[in-house]
This record gives C-alpha cells, sequence and structure tokens, in this order.
C-alpha cells in the first residue's frame, strides 16, 4: 500500500507536466490549477503515509522497496524502483509540502507573466525529478534523477531566458553541477567494478550495503570512490568550490529560488549523502574531506553574505552557509543532525525567500539599500510592520529560526550540528561558532537596513510610487503557514521517522540549555546586536565611515576571487584548449583527412573518366585485347 | 578429304578479316557484315568439328548460330537506320553519347 501510494506521488507531477505542456500552454489560470492541485494531491498522499509507515516501524519493518528488472548487461542488472524508509518521507515530505507552498505562492507572484503555463510545467517537472531522486532505489537510478534535476534548474533558472545574465547564470548552474557529476558518475563506475569483481550485479542500495563489507575493497580505492561520489554532492549542494553557481541562480524567480533552496535541488546532494552513507563510512579519510568541506564552506559563504547588497544574493549565501553545516554533520557521522537541519532549513528558508519575493513583489527591487531607502521615505521605522504586517512578522521569525534562537526550529537543529562538531576537531568547531556570529551579523544587518531604517523627512518621496502592501492571499497564507512551521517544527517526530532501527525512546531532541546551547546563543545576539547597532542609523555602506573595513570589504566583494580564479583557468585552460582542438578538427580532421579522401577520389575519377570515349569500337578494342592477354596467360601454361 | 587444319586455317582467316572489320571500319553496315563473318567463321568451325566426329550436334548448332544472327542483324539494321535518320551519318566516329 505505501509502496503503491510511493509509486503515484512520484508519477503525479510528471503527469500534471505532461498534461500541461500538452493541452494548458495557452490557458496560464487552469495550468496553476492544474498543478498547485497536483502538488496538494502528492502532498496529501505523503500525509497518509505517515500513520501507514510507524505502524510499520513498531512491528520492525524499517525498509519497503519495490523494483522491475529494467536493464540485463552480462552478470549487471539494471532495477527500476522505489525505496521507502524513513529518509524518504521525510524527504517527500519536505519536497511535497514545500512545494505545494511554493506552487501556490507562484499562482499569485507570477501572475500575467507570458511563460506562466511553462513556468507551471517546468516546476511540476523538477519536482518530479526531485522526487525521483528521493524513491530512487539503485545508483543508477539516482544519477539519472539527479541529471534531470540538473536539467530542471536549468529551465527554471533561465526561465526568463530573454535576460542575458539569466542565460549565463542559467548556463553556469549547469556547468559547475555538471563537473560535480562527472566525478559521481566515476565513483559510481569504480564501485561497480569493484562490485562485479565480487560478482555483485545488482547496484540496489541493499545489495551494495550488504556487499560491501565483504569486498574488502582497498583504503585507496575505496576514499577515491566516496570522494568521486561527494564531489557530486559538492556541486549540487553548492560546496566549495563548485558553489558559485548557487548565488548566481537568483537570476530565476524568486519561487524557483525558494524550491531550489528549501527543498529541491541543493537538498538533494545532502539527501545523497545520507542515502548512501555506507559508502562513506566506509573510508574515514573521506568524512574528514567531507567535514572540513562542510566547515569551510560554511564559514566561506557567511562571510560572503556579509557585504551583498542584494536581497537574494545574501540569502543565497546563507543557504550555502546552512549547507555547509549539513554537510559538516553527515562528515561528522551524524547523518541524522544534518537531515534534522535540512528539514528545518526548508522551513525557515522556503519562508525567507517566500518573504523575500513578497518584497519584492511590493518594491519592484531587489536592493537592500533602495528598499531601506524608500521605507525611509514613506515612514520610517516600522512602517512595513503597518503596511506589509504579514511579511514583516514572517520575515522576523524566518530571520530568528535561521539564527538559532530558541524556542524555534532553527535552535534545535543547528544545536545538535554544534555538539557533533563539539566532539571533533578544535579548528572545526571553531570554524562553526564563528559561521554562528556571521550569520547572526549578516542577519541582523539584513533586517535592519530593510525593516527598521530611521524617518528621514529628507528622504525623496516618490508620491507616484504605488504604496508598498501584500501581495494578495495566495501570497501570504504560504508564508503564514511557513512561519508557524518555523516556530513548531522541531516538534515534529522527524528523528523518530528516521530512525532505521529499533531503538528505545529517548528525550533528546530537547536536551535543555547546556553551556553549548549558551556559547552558541551568545554568539549569535553578539552579532544580531553588533549589526543592529553598526546599521541602526546608517544610510551608507559601513566601509565608507569604516577604513579599515575597506581591504578586507574588496576581497569579499570579489567573492575571494573564485569567479575570477575560474575565468582565468577557464579562459587560460579550456578556451585555448578548445581553439587547439578547433585548429586541429578544422585542419587535420576536416580539411586533411575527410576533404583530402573526397579530393583524391574525385581527381581520380576525372582521370578515369577519360577512359570512357563513347566510341563503340574502342570498347571493343579493349574487349579484344583483355580476352586476348586473358587466354594467353590461361594457356600459357599448357603449351 | 580436306584435314581438320585447312578448315581451322580458313576460319582463323575468316575471323581475323571479321575482327579487324568490326574494329577499324567506320561504316555501321560494314560494321555488321564483319559481325557476320566471324559469326560464320565460327559456324565453319562448328561443321568441321561435325564432320570429324560424325555428330550432328555441330551441324544443328551452326542452324542455331544462324538464327542468332538473323535477329541480330535485323536489330543491327533497326538501330542503323535510326542513327541514320538522327544525325544523317553511320560514321561509327560521330557515335560516342556514352563518351564520360
Amino acid at each position: 500500500m505505501i509502496l503503491t501510494s510511493a509509486w503515484i506521488i512520484l508519477g503525479l507531477p510528471l503527469l500534471t507536466a505532461v498534461l500541461i505542456s500538452l493541452f494548458l500552454l495557452r490557458s496560464p489560470k487552469a495550468a496553476g490549477i492544474l498543478g498547485t492541485a497536483g502538488m496538494l494531491a502528492a502532498f496529501a498522499l505523503t500525509c497518509s503515509l505517515i500513520p501507514q509507515y510507524t505502524a510499520l516501524q513498531q512491528q520492525g519493518q524499517f525498509v519497503l522497496e519495490s523494483s522491475l528488472p529494467w536493464l540485463q548487461a552480462g552478470t549487471l542488472s539494471l532495477d527500476f524502483g522505489v525505496y521507502f524508509n524513513g529518509l524518504s518521507l521525510v524527504m517527500l515530505l519536505v519536497v511535497t509540502g514545500i512545494g505545494t507552498l511554493v506552487f501556490l505562492f507562484s499562482t499569485a507572484y507570477m501572475a500575467g507573466d507570458p511563460g506562466y503555463s511553462r513556468y507551471f510545467a517546468c516546476l511540476s517537472f523538477f519536482t518530479f525529478s526531485m522526487l525521483g531522486i528521493v524513491l530512487a532505489n539503485n545508483l543508477i537510478q539516482i544519477f539519472i534523477f539527479w541529471e534531470l534535476v540538473g536539467l530542471s534548474s536549468y529551465l527554471l533558472i533561465g526561465f526568463w531566458f530573454e535576460k542575458k545574465e539569466a542565460c549565463t547564470a542559467a548556463k553556469k548552474a549547469f556547468m559547475t553541477t555538471r563537473v560535480g557529476d562527472a566525478g559521481m558518475i566515476l565513483g559510481i563506475l569504480g564501485l561497480t567494478g569493484f562490485l562485479a569483481a565480487g560478482n555483485t550485479g545488482s547496484l540496489n542500495f541493499t545489495a551494495v550495503a550488504a556487499a560491501l563489507p565483504s569486498l574488502a575493497i582497498p583504503e585507496f580505492w575505496m576514499t577515491l570512490i566516496a570522494l568521486g561520489i561527494f564531489l557530486g554532492v559538492v556541486g549540487k549542494s553548492a560546496q566549495v568550490p563548485l558553489h558559485v553557481w548557487l548565488p548566481d541562480a537568483m537570476e530565476g524567480p524568486t519561487p524557483v529560488s525558494a524550491l531550489i533552496h528549501a527543498a529541491t535541488m541543493v537538498a538533494a546532494g545532502i539527501f545523497l549523502l545520507a542515502r548512501v552513507f555506507f559508502i562513506f563510512e566506509a573510508s574515514p579519510s573521506a568524512l574528514q574531506v567531507i567535514a572540513w568541506t562542510g566547515g569551510i564552506t560554511a564559514f566561506l559563504a557567511a562571510s560572503l553574505a556579509l557585504v551583498q547588497t542584494d536581497i537574494k544574493k545574501i540569502l543565497a549565501y546563507s543557504t550555502v552557509s546552512q549547507l555547509g553545516y549539513m554537510v559538516m554533520a553527515l562528515g561528522l557521522s551524524n547523518a541524522e543532525a544534518g537531515i534534522f537541519h535540512l528539514t528545518m532549513h526548508a522551513f525557515f528558508k522556503a519562508l525567507l525567500f517566500l518573504g523575500a519575493g513578497s518584497l519584492i513583489h511590493a518594491f519592484h527591487s531587489q536592493n537592500i539599500w533602495d528598499m531601506g531607502a524608500r521605507v525611509q521615505a514613506e515612514g520610517g521605522r516600522f512602517y512595513l510592520f503597518k503596511a506589509m504586517p504579514f511579511t514583516s512578522f514572517t520575515f522576523l521569525i524566518g530571520t530568528l529560526a535561521l539564527m538559532g534562537i530558541p524556542p524555534l526550529s532553527g535552535f534545535y537543529s543547528k544545536e545538535a550540528i554544534l555538539a557533533a562538531a563539539s566532539h571533533s576537531e578544535a579548528p572545526l568547531f571553531a570554524l562553526a561558532m564563528i559561521t554562528v556570529f556571521l550569520t547572526a551579523f549578516y542577519n541582523g544587518r539584513l533586517f535592519t537596513l530593510v525593516f527598521l531604517p530611521a524617518k528621514r523627512s529628507s528622504a525623496a518621496h516618490d508620491a507616484h510610487a504605488h504604496p508598498l502592501h501584500e501581495g494578495g492571499p495566495a501570497m501570504v497564507l504560504p508564508l503564514v503557514i511557513l512561519a508557524v512551521l518555523s516556530v513548531f517544527g522541531a516538534s515534529l517526530p522527524v528523528k523518530e521517522w528516521l530512525a532505521a532501527a529499533p531503538q528505545a525512546a529517548h528525550g533528546a531532541a530537547h536536551h535543555g540549555f547546556d553551556s553549548l546551547a549558551i556559547l552558541s546563543l551568545a554568539a549569535a545576539a553578539a552579532g544580531f546586536l553588533l549589526a543592529a547597532g553598526l546599521y541602526f542609523k546608517r544610510t551608507q555602506s559601513l566601509r565608507q565611515s569604516v577604513k579599515v573595513l575597506a581591504a578586507p570589504g574588496k576581497v569579499l566583494d570579489r567573492k575571494y576571487f573564485f569567479d575570477e580564479v575560474y575565468d582565468r583557468v577557464i579562459s587560460g585552460g579550456q578556451d585555448k584548449a578548445a581553439r587547439y582542438a578547433d585548429v586541429l578538427e578544422r585542419y587535420a580532421f576536416v580539411e586533411w583527412t575527410v576533404n583530402g579522401l573526397g579530393r583524391i577520389t574525385r581527381s581520380l575519377g576525372d582521370q578515369l573518366r577519360r577512359l570512357q570515349t563513347g566510341i563503340v569500337q574502342f570498347y571493343g578494342f579493349v574487349i579484344v585485347v583483355g580476352v586476348t592477354a586473358i587466354l594467353y596467360i590461361f594457356m600459357a601454361g599448357r603449351m | 578429304m580436306i584435314p581438320l587444319t585447312h578448315y581451322l586455317i580458313v576460319s582463323g582467316i575468316l575471323f581475323s578479316i571479321g575482327l579487324l572489320g568490326l574494329l577499324l571500319r567506320r561504316n555501321l553496315l560494314l560494321v555488321l557484315l564483319s559481325i557476320e563473318i566471324m559469326l560464320n567463321a565460327a559456324n565453319l568451325n562448328f561443321i568441321a568439328g561435325s564432320a570429324l566426329h560424325g555428330d550432328t550436334g555441330g551441324q544443328v548448332t551452326a542452324f542455331f548460330v544462324m538464327v542468332v544472327a538473323a535477329a541480330e542483324v535485323t536489330i543491327g539494321l533497326a538501330i542503323a537506320v535510326l542513327l541514320f535518320r538522327k544525325q544523317s551519318s553511320v560514321d561509327t566516329r560521330e557515335i560516342s553519347f556514352l563518351k564520360g
């Protein structure tokens, strides 16, 4: 029963995507309703799975699997199936739940866009791809859907393809994740090789997990395989050094950003880490690399968020940073904490993005300084709380949850990760702690600048501008639901669902205020208050008055030179290689080989053509000479 | 009894005359005649062989060859007439439609 529902959940978004793109391209309203209804149905089905699954858990059954044979090649057999366990359940809830809210929000946000139907078709397809990853039961299937997620994110980031930046960003996202995917497929192939050597022809997770201990893969190769697969995660989940695509991906419509950041694309990487964790567990050195990658990403991205002026980019770097936390948790062998944070993060980050979408909808600008100036002109401090109460209050909740303030959901999940970090190497824990401070600081900056600027009579007041207002019920409702989830999300029994083995009930979800919590809370409060104090009366960038910050500010502005180094490498290495390859192909292959052969044939034909005189007697003469010669050759031996 | 060699020599001479005519004559009608001569040279061989072995098979074959020759001449002459109508000449040098 669960498996049937899982197949249906997987199929529903695909069905709506196909229906919309076949029949509803000219009727946007119906497309929006159908897309949202499809997601809502999938979400309702997923919710109906909860009691069924918990009942099975009580009976000691944790994994359900149904698969169809797909390919047979020698000893290798590939399946296409559905693998359902607690992890799948949690991810299904996140994807379909957040998906439904994003669809609902989009019906208002995208209203009037000429590509409205196409948008919903792509969005449905995106969700389908993500659900495919969540439910896949083998490595190849997960890779296929992995690529489909890449494709559909390309379609959505470049949704406004008439904008050049959107095109470039879409291409960048696609190419950057492709670098990671190359590593991933190499890792899978390497693993397949060792499995084949051990006479395991199946790539199903259960089969691989069962066979792995008996294979005795050398340490070196195991690390290589694990790091290869991890490279795919680095690309998809935007970890350093492949994080560069995520901030650029803000060129897409804001609800898409919310979906990418909260539920689908970047979550895919974390999910994969958790799904095939048994592979990483086999290699301690790979785990160490993973933990450090996560920690460094968390820190670097949080520091980059300090100087951004685009509200969506701040949130984007914040996502990268939070993903770093999750990856770090998984690297520290605490998959549960990672997935827990993924779920909580999905709530408050979707909330923040949709809130940002609501602000952008009202301000027609993404720049926080512009927004602040507008608020100053309109009515100053707390004006927004009156003009757009839902957006403002929910945004505040999202901000507090992101900073990890109790009793909001972000506090519990972040504490779990920090607790894991505190048991590991000290520098890693320090990185995590500094990131808490930085997170609070950039959140404080964003919030103070947009929501709390002082009223200034001198500020130019544009009387013709529309008054700031909320975007209607379809935009407000998702915000409120997500805000509620951000507050109470931590009391969802996520950890109980995730449990893969029977365990005694423990009250670990709430571990009270220990010294760790106080430390992180102090860091967060210090960050937020410092930012609020620094930006409370400010109308221009901090750097212009405090000269010391100019130099590090410049480094951050240029994003630690990642983009420039990549540009340099690409123009210096790849472009040059492409040019040589182009010359090689143009001359060596096309001009000399292909055209050369053609020319030789043609000139040969030209010469031979002259033999055909058209005079029959000449042909007769040739025949006579030929027959005589043949006769002579055959007779000569006899005489 | 004339020995077989004489027949073969006469037939060889006839064949060579025919072959040279075929290759060198410019007039299409004479080319056709040359072919007839070659066919008859072959017929002479058949008859000589038939007489030597006392076997009528050779004679029968000679008749067949005559029939085929008659048919061939009919077609050949028809082609010659058509060619003459088309370009008022039966010179073989001027017939070169197959020139590449």
